[in-house]
């Protein structure tokens, strides 16, 4: 969308939630992976995301049309992690230590703006998968099934499932990496 | 950075992700990854192919198909080398095609927003236009009455004219099928208006009003929503993404790749932002909204409230009431256990009402004093579907009152499918205090046979009870008593209509009752 036609759409009341809902839309993703890098736990993840889209909607109002919407979405997904973190503290359940957060949040931060091909990279990646990984990944990523339930239906212990599915992501970041290199 | 290490931070990465990495593991991911700023933009990497993968469920088409690849090698390395010169030149033109598809979804979802706006505005108009017509209506009757009954004299003092002979017109071409909009993926008890279809599993169905009178009906649309639709209820099938509720009781489970499904009410219009939400449209179109799971925007349609009021964005575990007529929206409390939030709840959750808490959990041990509770009845699931391979044993079977159990004896034939509930309330044993509670329980299906005595019970509880379950093994005490037992005298009632339990429970120790109840059949199953 041109700077224009977001300033012109936001100038009209009735559009401002489907303008929300198109820049949301178009850029959760890269959102939810600034948010997965600094909580590398899926299910927190997606809370912190829910928390930071009711936040964002709330605050539309404050962000001006044609400016960047993912760095202003990020800047409120920074304190919602940060609350996060201050309350797994108090319950001794953090994962990264302060160190290694703000390094990540350093490299994170860098890394969101970067225009990359990465859904395109990876999806053919996906396709260049052979039949069980292919199958474990579609069940776990695209049905929403959990690796316990996966073990079942596979009749794999968990501990296999945990293997294949972090084999398989290794793959696909190898396959990516190359496929972005290629590309230039 | 070798492959093993590479593989072990994979591990370890998901292991946190799903949230099973332990203490110690969280410590050698941390170990690792401060080694070497290698591993750490390894981890970042790893971290954000993970939510590529988890949240572009919906964009990401080429997993979704089954395919055979005989002879794949085993590892994608050198396979991926070759392909990647001729992917090479591919991927700027898939990129730049896959920026203008995401372009016009944004302007296909945009025109839509404003198509719905312009809808309602002019629904608004022709209701202020209808209202003035009313007016003028009255006035207006005497004077068309009168010229009709002058029309109706001059024409029935003409004499008929000839008919002419009507020329042979081609047949217009056949307009195109309308399409699916939703197709009927579970039912039970269903009877509704639709005389294009009828309401079995698979059923296809186009746009247009359904008046759902009895039953619930579970309707499937293409992009992966599902609505759950309690009767009695009108529903209008809008689109594939786009429902009407007019009055009724409805629930929706809004996948990622449905996000933006739409239910218009009288007073609201609810967008799905990745959810699970309830609605409850009353006779007047006044709207109660629960948000379940997740958040929803909710518009308002009454007049007078500008855009900042008009939206509101609802989040997990609240809910808010909208009344288009009298112009007021307020915040209620939340109440999913009103709806029924997956097909479980159409097939198994009864309607309990005072005393009476349902619980799908069966615990551990329902022997005397491991789940005491002074205020509660509790009702729990045992089993479902059994089949009675004999005549089986019961307390009751007919309607009616019951004080007196003592010998109480009758049957369910064999051959009867039934699902069996335990009503377990074993107050606090603490100096012998007898408390009194009641409340009822009301199944959708009849109930065939209530089991109240010790000896029935423990006979039943190799066939009923759950066999994940201890059951007390021996005593009286989880009988009901009989109103010779002054202190302790409980009462049952069936109703009529076989559908509901009443019970009132005079006990200083455990009562339990066994209910059995005609299983689904496999069809609503």
């Amino acid at each position: 969308m041109t700077h224009d036609a977001a300033a012109h759409d936001a100038n009209r009341p009735n559009d401002r939630p489907e303008l929300f809902l198109r820049l949301l839309l178009t850029n959760e993703v890269r959102i939810f992976s600034y948010i997965l890098t600094l909580v590398p736990n899926y299910a927190d993840a997606e809370e912190i995301m829910q928390e930071t889209s009711g936040i964002m909607w709330r605050k539309f109002e404050t962000f001006e049309p044609g400016t960047d919407f993912v760095a202003w979405a990020v800047q409120i997904a920074r304190y919602r992690i940060l609350d996060y973190r201050r309350k797994q503290y108090r319950e001794r359940l953090v994962c990264y230590d302060s160190k290694i957060f703000e390094q990540m949040t350093i490299l994170a931060t860098v890394g969101v703006g970067q225009d990359d091909h990465r859904l395109e990279a990876l999806q053919r990646c996906l396709a260049k998968l052979r039949d069980r990984p292919r199958r474990l990944i579609r069940q776990r990523y695209y049905e929403g099934v959990g690796p316990k339930e996966i073990a079942e239906r596979e009749g794999m212990s968990i501990h296999a499932v945990y293997k294949s599915l972090s084999r398989t992501c290794g793959q696909l970041l190898s396959c990516v990496q190359r496929t972005l290199a290629a590309e230039g | 950075m070798d492959s093993a290490s590479q593989d072990n931070l994979n591990y370890l990465l998901t292991l946190s992700l799903e949230g099973a990495i332990s203490a110690e593991q969280c410590d050698e991911l941390h170990r690792l990854m401060a080694e070497s700023d290698e591993a750490m933009a390894y981890c970042l990497d790893f971290l954000e192919t993970a939510a590529c993968l988890y949240k572009a469920q919906g964009r990401l088409g080429a997993v979704e198909q089954d395919r055979d690849l005989p002879g794949t090698p085993e590892m994608l390395g050198e396979v991926i080398e070759r392909d990647e010169q001729v992917h090479a030149r591919e991927a700027a033109h898939l990129a730049e095609v896959r920026r203008e598809e995401i372009r016009r979804a944004a302007e296909t979802a945009l025109a839509r927003f404003r198509e719905q706006e312009r809808r309602r505005q002019e629904e608004l108009a022709h209701r202020r236009y209808l209202a003035h017509r009313r007016q003028l209506a009255v006035g207006a009757f005497a004077a068309v009455v009168l010229v009709l009954i002058a029309v109706s004299v001059w024409v029935a003092s003409r004499p008929p004219a000839p008919v002419a002979p009507v020329a042979e017109v081609p047949d217009p071409p056949a307009p195109p099928a309308p399409p699916i909009v939703a197709v009927v993926s579970r039912v039970s008890d269903v009877r509704w208006n639709r005389l294009d279809a009828d309401p079995v599993v698979g059923t296809e169905l186009i746009a247009g009003p359904i008046a759902l009178d009895e039953g619930f009906l579970e309707l499937t649309f293409p992009s992966q929503a599902r609505i759950i639709v309690e009767a009695p209820a009108d529903v209008n099938l809008v689109d594939e993404r786009r429902v009407r509720l007019g009055r009724g009781m409805l629930t929706a489970h809004v996948p990622e790749s449905a996000r933006g499904f739409e239910v218009e009410t009288p007073s609201a219009r609810v967008t799905d932002l990745g959810t699970e939400f309830a609605l409850a449209v009353d006779r007047r179109g006044a709207v109660d909204v629960h948000v379940l799971d997740g958040w929803v925007a909710a518009s308002f349609t009454a007049p007078g409230h500008d855009d900042q009021q008009r939206v509101k964005a609802l989040y997990q575990d609240n809910a808010m009431r909208f009344d288009a007529d009298q112009g007021t929206m307020r915040p209620i409390d939340v109440d999913g256990e009103r709806f029924a939030r997956s097909w479980d709840d159409v097939l198994y959750k009864p309607r309990v009402g005072d005393a009476v808490r349902f619980e799908w959990s069966i615990p551990k041990s329902l022997r005397e004093g491991d789940l005491e509770d002074d205020g509660f009845i509790r009702l729990f699931l045992e089993r479902t579907d059994i089949r009675l391979g004999g005549p089986t044993t019961v307390s009751l079977t007919t309607t009616g009152r019951y004080t007196d159990f003592v010998g109480l004896s009758s049957s369910v034939p064999a051959g009867v499918r039934v699902d069996s509930y335990l009503l377990h309330w074993d107050p606090s044993s603490s100096a012998g205090t007898r408390r009194i509670v009641s409340g009822r329980v009301t199944f959708r299906r009849p109930i065939l046979g209530v089991i109240v005595t010790a000896e029935q019970l423990g006979a039943g509880d190799g066939l009923f009870g759950s066999s994940d379950t201890d059951y007390p093994v021996k005593g009286i005490s989880r009988r009901l008593e009989s109103a010779s037992d002054l202190q302790n005298a409980d009462t049952v009632r069936l109703s009529a209509d076989r559908l509901t339990l009443e019970v009132a429970l005079r006990a200083s120790s455990l009562d339990q009752v066994r209910v059995l109840v005609e299983a689904p059949s496999a069809q609503e199953r």
